[in-house]
């Protein structure tokens, strides 16, 4: 039999605002979770890195200095290596039930792996559609990739980027708008509702949206802290969980388009990628799946085989 | 225990292991061991270590060493002596003009130097035997020079400024260039007190009698350019895009070897000399943060920000008010902390409240600069009066003190003024950077 | 000022203050270092348009171990900052043991920074913890830093209280810190 649960506060760390587009769908997570377990679980979301930074979130719930978290994929390969496959641009459709069909199989493989390493992985999340911002001129074609300078975040992105043509520079996230209105990079690698909120459109105006998305984001707590969480709660987490990401992919679609449209109104020039500049673009990248697969060694084919499956 | 309650005991307790003379950063670090040891887990000290590395490797705070050691290469030249003597001999007929002149220094030399103690100093080292072999009050000539030297933090470069950029995650960009005008700003205010001391009380502040002829002037003029072309090219790699803040930090350190060495004052042993002080410095200021960060982040464990900023917002006063509020909050504890300390702890916990009033960060990053240049020169812990004291021979601190503490009213008058009219910050990002 | 009986004290003493020098002047060059590729980065990247991808991530490096390296070198030197405004508060005789507190606690700071500082090294060594960023090297192959740092900052700190606590208290000998940040 179970023993009388104690009610666990989970203290969550958050590294974006509570005005980001995700943040009513994370309120709304934590809110569930509370009210299905009758307050015993109660996650305590802390937003805009106020408890710790994303580069050290990971290590924190680790420790458990905090007992939840979430990152994108990018921050956990040093621990899990087999995740480097997550980092890259374009692998996340932009159909939500196929990107979560992904998603759900990646973490099938790695959730185990992270275990190993004190992490309960609760879920993950496909991220929005990316799109590439410049100063000068829209990158349409091939050939505009070339010779550009591009902000990326990441070794992956950076070696995707050099087999475009282009060169990776990385920026602080706090710089990049200066760097962009100055023309110390040509362009940038963003999220769509990113390139809204962070108000990049002002200073990188062309926009190219290439719908598909990159780095998905890992929702995760301290396993020990899990452990103190009774079987039957810790079930019900996994399916508030489960149906949080199941339910949520069109919200985030329609944020996505919502910010396109804001920024067309507010002046960018919006083009949208077509099947066949991202076809152009996936056979041009294809190598460096090869590259990646070499360092991560055999341990990742298995979720290279989720990726190839259904990209 | 109520968050305020909780902060009040931080404070406490953090005062008692300052008056055991623990260094700053360690005394930061220990409270937050203590603090989460007994609040959060034992488990959770490891974010001590943790903190300690991703500090360090963090590429924006690789500025710091940059701009420390840009501003020692320059303070181990004659240039704070060339400034010193240029605006002496063009403000000369003003009332109180050498206190003037060495403000003027000290905001000339602070568009090259991130640091006010160092700014103090090197224009001090000079101007302060000046304005004593000329018969000025002691305690006159100590205070503008302390004041003065403050210019250093809020005329860009300004590593306070890299601290609050680092914590908030506001550009740095925009707060070097939001510096500008509030700096001459508060320069002009800064040498209005001097004029006025000058005036009321001529004994203080002798005229100057000799006059300089008009080769001398030019000549010492010409021996500023150096320095204000490093400092166009520090601000304007930023601007022209040539460079991101972080990176005019090494454009600044080069410029000023450069400097140095054209003009044949270089040497292996200023180099070694300056690059001693600023590992020293970094050490001590890396440690600081880290301690900082640590302490902050068992306040957030403690959900204290998170109270404070209800607590703040649910006032029944006007924004205007509250931000007076937290102006008086951070004038007193800048008397006992300093500036380091305020911003890496207090900053997050009054700045979700300063953005929810609808303020910018860049603008309240403005304000909470004017007011560690005001906690540089508050007894009883004022690192400009210390650092003074320790350069001028038979100064106790009671005479740098009193002369010091009448500057602080021009520096509130400027917090008013920008509280007033916020567009005095926000021009010139807006201009040159365009946000809107 | 030191008696005959304590030359094990300045024995050590030397020997810490000659590791300290070794490690400040190695920092010092790391300084030059960082200062000349970011200039280096800057100057391709405008003129070439070919960015140095590694400079930033070995920069950051650099710079972890100018910090662990330059940690004991500075409290040695009386760089980080103290307060000592509070002194003529304190009874005479009381101020010995206050600054023998002071250090004590700077001990036991360093002391249980070194302890996690270990611990985090175990475990980035345990599970080959990778850096994030453009280039990808094995944490442990250059956070070592960290435990030799926090080391020498507890040996410094050690030597100090021993210093101190052995050399007859007189109150008027004292410096103000300089402080310069
Ligand atoms: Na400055
Ligand atoms: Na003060």
């Amino acid at each position: 039999a179970a023993s009388p649960a104690k009610a666990q506060t989970v203290d969550f760390a958050v590294w974006y605002s509570d005005r980001d587009m995700y943040a009513p769908i994370m309120k709304a997570w934590a809110a569930e979770v509370e009210k299905r377990t009758q307050g015993r679980v109660k996650i305590n979301l802390q937003f805009s890195g106020a408890l710790v930074a994303a580069k050290d979130t990971l290590n924190a719930v680790r420790s458990g200095a905090v007992g939840g978290g979430t990152t994108s994929a990018s921050f956990v390969i040093g621990l899990v290596r087999e995740l480097a496959y997550v980092e890259p641009l374009f692998w996340i459709p932009d159909k939500p039930e196929i990107a979560n069909k992904i998603v759900k199989e990646v973490d099938a493989i790695t959730s185990p792996l992270l275990e190993k390493h004190g992490i309960k992985n609760l879920f993950s999340y496909p991220s929005a559609g990316l799109v590439v911002a410049c100063v000068n001129a829209p990158i349409k074609t091939l050939a505009d990739w070339k010779g550009k300078k591009i902000r990326t975040a990441g070794r992956w992105q950076g070696l995707q980027l050099r087999a475009l043509g282009a060169s990776a520079v990385a920026i602080d996230p706090g710089e990049l708008y200066i760097a962009l209105q100055n023309k110390t990079v040509d362009c940038t690698m963003f999220l769509s509702n990113l390139a809204l909120s962070g108000k990049i459109y002002e200073v990188a105006p062309y926009i190219t949206y290439l719908r598909e998305g990159a780095n998905s984001s890992l929702y995760y707590m301290n396993l020990d802290l899990w452990k103190k969480i009774s079987p039957e709660d810790q079930k019900t987490v996994m399916e508030v969980s489960a149906d949080v990401v199941k339910n949520s992919g069109p919200h985030v679609v329609a944020e996505q388009e919502r910010a396109l449209g804001e920024m067309e109104k507010l002046g960018a020039k919006v083009y949208r990628a077509s099947d066949a500049d991202i076809a152009a673009i996936k056979k041009q990248l294809a190598p460096v799946w090869d590259e990646i697969a070499k360092a991560v060694g055999p341990t990742g084919d298995p979720v290279r085989e989720v990726l190839k499956q259904n990209m | 225990m109520s968050a305020f309650a909780g902060f009040g005991i931080f404070l406490v307790v953090l005062l008692g292991l300052f008056v055991l003379r623990t260094p700053v950063g360690v005394a930061l670090g220990m409270v937050a061991v203590a603090g989460v040891a007994a609040f959060v887990s034992p488990g959770a000290l490891s974010q001590l270590a943790s903190l300690s590395f991703s500090i360090s490797s963090s590429f924006i705070i690789v500025v710091v060493p940059l701009f420390i050691f840009m501003g020692e290469i320059l303070a181990a030249t004659r240039i704070g002596g060339d400034l010193f003597r240029a605006t002496e001999l063009w403000m000369r007929r003003i009332p109180g003009a050498l206190a003037v002149g060495t403000i003027w220094a000290c905001a000339i030399f602070g568009s090259v130097c991130g640091s006010s103690p160092v700014t103090a100093t090197t224009i001090g080292s000079m101007a302060i035997p000046q304005m004593l072999k000329r018969g000025y009050d002691k305690s006159l000539a100590l205070g503008a020079t302390a004041a003065g030297g403050t210019l250093g933090i809020l005329i860009p470069p300004s590593i306070p400024m890299i601290v609050y950029g680092v914590i908030t995650d506001t550009s740095i960009g925009h707060l070097f260039i939001a510096g500008i005008f509030p700096g001459i700003l508060l320069a002009t205010l800064l040498s209005a007190t001097a004029v006025f001391t000058a005036v009321r009380r001529p004994e203080m502040a002798p005229p100057i009698t000799e006059r300089p002829t008009w080769p001398q002037r030019w000549k010492a003029l010409g021996a500023i350019i150096p320095v204000l072309c490093l400092s166009f090219m520090v601000i304007g790699a930023i601007y022209t895009g040539l460079a991101t803040p972080t990176e005019a930090g090494a454009i600044g350190a080069a410029g000023a070897l450069l400097i140095a060495w054209v003009t044949s004052q270089l040497s292996r042993a200023i180099i070694m000399r300056s690059l001693d002080r600023t590992i020293r410095t970094t050490a001590m200021f890396l440690l600081l943060l880290t301690g900082g960060f640590f302490s902050s982040f068992m306040l957030s464990r403690l959900g204290i920000p998170q109270a404070t900023s209800d607590a703040l917002l649910s006032l029944p006063v006007p924004p205007w008010a509250i931000m007076v509020i937290i102006n008086l909050v951070l004038l007193v504890l800048g008397m006992f902390m300093d500036p380091g300390s305020i911003i890496v702890i207090v900053i997050p916990i009054f700045l979700k409240a300063v953005q929810n009033l609808g303020y910018d960060p860049v603008w309240f990053g403005i304000i909470v600069t004017i007011q560690s240049e005001i906690a540089a020169i508050t007894p009883p812990v004022g690192f400009n009066l210390f650092v003074l004291k320790s350069v001028t021979p038979g100064a106790n601190m009671r005479i740098i003190a009193r002369g010091s503490i009448i500057f602080v009213v021009p520096m509130l008058v400027c917090i008013a003024i920008l509280t007033a009219f916020p567009d005095i910050v926000m021009f010139l990002p807006r201009l040159l950077l365009g946000i809107k | 000022m030191e008696g005959p009986s304590h030359g094990w004290l300045t024995g050590l003493e030397r020997v810490v203050a000659r590791i300290n020098r070794v490690s400040a002047f190695i920092a010092c060059i790391l300084v030059l270092a960082i200062m000349t590729l970011i200039v280096i980065d800057v100057v391709v990247r405008y003129f070439a348009a070919a960015p140095l991808e590694w400079v930033q991530d070995s920069s950051c490096f650099m710079l972890v171990f100018v910090f662990f390296l330059a940690l004991a070198p500075a409290l040695e030197s009386g760089s980080h900052i103290e307060i000592d405004l509070f002194d003529p508060l304190i009874p005479a005789s009381l101020r010995k043991a206050q600054r023998l507190l002071g250090k004590a606690i700077t001990i036991t700071f360093a002391a249980i920074l070194l302890w996690f500082v270990i611990k985090y090294y175990r475990d980035i060594y345990e599970t080959d913890e990778l850096s994030f960023g453009m280039i990808f090297v094995s944490l442990w192959k250059i956070y070592w830093i960290g435990i030799f740092g926090a080391f020498m900052f507890l040996v410094t700190a050690l030597v100090q209280f021993l210093r101190f606590f052995l050399t007859p208290y007189d109150p008027h000998a004292e410096e103000a810190p300089v402080a310069s940040h």
